[in-house]
């Protein structure tokens, strides 16, 4: 794509979604785009770890949940404004992040996958079974309310959607610029080089435990983040919310499907998936419960299935083919 | 030529020994590497040649000895610092960034010495038409054959900078035009560069050309060593390498 083009679309991009708001009146069609944008934004955050260091992190959760509870509690029995709890949460989860890799990014494969899971099920676990965590009160399975301060920037609550939205929005443009600026430079070739083959990367002079580490605490910031916006959007926080294994593979399945490593594919697949999924969720939900699931699996088997290398590279490489074939 | 004693010493090695549980793959061998010298290193399968050059780049460290560098004490230390340091080395089985293309499986090695990537890609793109794959430059290194994803080994350690450059076989499996090709381009980094050069490999002709000494490997221990005529004559080394057979019919 010419660059003129880039920015013609990008252009399109940009007011499409800043003047989306004011086409949509319908607060639950909202919600709609809200889901996507906090999808698209947590699977360009796993793509950090996950696609462009390649290192299949499945409980990328954990640090939403990080996230959500620590902002939470501040908020709620502190009355810390949660913008600046998020960032204590994401300092948090990072420093989880720090902690877990220098331990599990020894293993190899499978094994560091497993043992992300395990981490994700000791945490989830202990915030169950406990009624106090550090002194707060967290009412284990039951979880915190988060109550309503009035409507305020600064305690991130208000009354329409509209507000949560532009934050969202705002979110993934950020990790979006983020994502593109890691790829682009010295870090992006370093975690590339990772995925292949760390021995021959260390060997040209690249302190791979150092990048997968960095890799790790970024990502996982960025999910936290996402993990505060989360709680104070639906105003609660519990442990089968914020704390479940199926968001974190969801966060995996987006990236993975829209194409590992590549900048765009996290974004389109959470684009066209979760939607995909409320949607299936709205027509068989009331009929039969379960059923939404069966056809959202299905659908993702076929994906997975027909387009194994993800959507974003199988769409890119059928567009230069049938540019060669034009000319 | 400058006599020996007058060269600086990039590379001591003091009595490296290397053991894998029972197995000792490299027992009590010394060594020394002056500034611009090719040194070969023979020695059959098994010999130990690969698990030397592993120890130098920082892949394991030695059990027991000391190698230092242009006077520094290195053993021990982790690859990517040896490579910082100045040691670049290719591998025997080679190792392409398959998802990535010829110029930017070159880049992640000129990073090393480049402050940003835009220099990183200029220098790779010279590193690649000086090893003579500037035309493939753009293709995925998924695509290239043997003989070239030889060469993207060179031209990736050479894009680190290296003032000792290892080179594990990269003349195996190379029919003898791609080989003599690469003699020549092993040649012009040590004339060209300045770079100090420790070969491997069992092509003989080869390392008879391009080596200034050569030491020899047998089962773990040094067995010989010297300039290639005084290796090629020493009987140990004609028992042991080359074979009563081998020797017999040349
Ligand atoms: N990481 C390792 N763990 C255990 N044993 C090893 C390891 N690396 C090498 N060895 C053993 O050490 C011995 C020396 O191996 P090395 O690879 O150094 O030989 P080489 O001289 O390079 O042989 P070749 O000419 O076949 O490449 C062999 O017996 C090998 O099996
Ligand atoms: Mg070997």
């Amino acid at each position: 794509m010419s660059r003129n083009k880039k920015w013609i679309w990008f252009g399109i991009g940009a007011v499409f979604s800043i003047t989306l708001p004011m086409m949509v009146s319908n607060p639950y069609a909202l919600q709609f785009f809200i889901n996507m944008l906090l999808f698209a934004y947590l699977a360009t955050g796993w793509n950090i770890i996950g696609g462009y260091a390649g290192q299949m992190a499945l409980g990328n959760g954990v640090y939403f949940g990080i996230g959500a509870y620590v902002s939470t509690v501040l908020f709620v029995y502190e009355n810390l404004s949660p913008w600046v709890g998020m960032v204590l949460g994401g300092g948090v989860a990072a420093f989880i992040a720090l902690l877990m890799g220098r331990m599990t990014f020894r293993l190899s494969g499978s094994y560091f996958s497993l043992s992300t899971v395990a981490v994700l099920h000791v945490i989830r676990l202990f915030v169950l079974s406990s009624n106090r965590l550090f002194g707060y009160e967290t009412r284990g399975a039951q979880g915190i309310y988060v109550p309503w301060r009035g409507q305020s920037f600064l305690n991130m609550q208000f009354e329409g959607k509209t507000e949560y939205y532009y934050i969202i929005l705002a979110f993934f443009v950020i990790g979006l610029f983020i994502s593109w600026w890691i790829k682009t430079s010295r870090m992006g070739y370093y975690l590339a080089a990772i995925n292949t083959n760390q021995e021959a990367t260390s060997s040209l002079g690249v302190n791979v435990m150092g990048m997968k580490l960095k890799a790790s605490c970024i990502s996982a910031f960025m999910t936290a983040l996402g993990g505060s916006f989360y709680a104070q959007f639906i105003m609660m926080v519990d442990p089968s919310r914020v704390l479940g294994y199926d968001l974190s593979v969801q966060i995996m399945l987006y990236a993975a499907i829209g194409g590992r490593g590549t900048l765009a594919g996290p974004v389109i697949a959470a684009f066209l998936l979760a939607p995909l999924n409320d949607l299936l969720r709205a027509v068989f939900g009331t009929t039969v419960s379960g059923l939404s699931l069966v056809f959202y699996g299905l659908a993702l088997m076929l994906i997975i299935y027909f387009i194994p290398q993800g959507i974003w590279p199988y769409v890119s490489e059928k567009l230069k083919e049938m540019k060669g074939s034009a000319k | 030529m400058i006599a020996d004693k007058e060269r600086r010493t990039v590379l001591e090695a003091r009595n490296i020994v290397k053991q894998f549980g029972g197995l000792t793959a490299v027992n009590n061998v010394s060594m020394h590497v002056n500034e611009g010298e090719i040194v070969g290193l023979i020695g059959a399968n098994g010999a130990g040649k690969t698990t030397l050059f592993n120890m130098i780049a920082g892949v394991f460290p030695p059990t027991s000895g000391r190698i230092s560098f242009m006077g520094q004490e290195i053993q021990g230390l982790p690859c990517h610092k040896m490579c910082r340091l100045g040691i670049g080395r290719t591998y025997q089985i080679v190792k392409p960034f398959v998802n990535l293309s010829v110029l930017d499986n070159t880049v992640v090695g000129a990073l090393n010495q480049c402050k940003d990537v835009k220099s990183a890609r200029e220098k790779a793109r010279k590193t690649l038409d000086f090893v003579g794959l500037g035309h493939r430059m753009d293709v995925s290194s998924r695509n290239l054959n043997l003989p070239e994803l030889k060469r993207l080994e060179l031209a990736r350690a050479l894009a680190t900078e290296p003032k000792l450059l290892l080179l594990d076989e990269v003349m195996a499996g190379l029919n003898p035009t791609d080989s003599g090709r690469v003699i020549e381009l092993v040649r012009r980094i040590r004339d060209e560069r300045g770079i100090t050069i420790i070969v491997i490999e069992h092509v003989m002709k080869a390392i008879m050309t391009l080596s200034n000494r050569i030491y020899v490997l047998n089962q773990g221990s040094l067995v010989a060593d010297g300039t290639p005529e005084e290796v090629s004559k020493n009987p140990e080394v004609i028992k042991s390498y080359f074979g009563e057979k081998r020797y017999a019919k040349n």
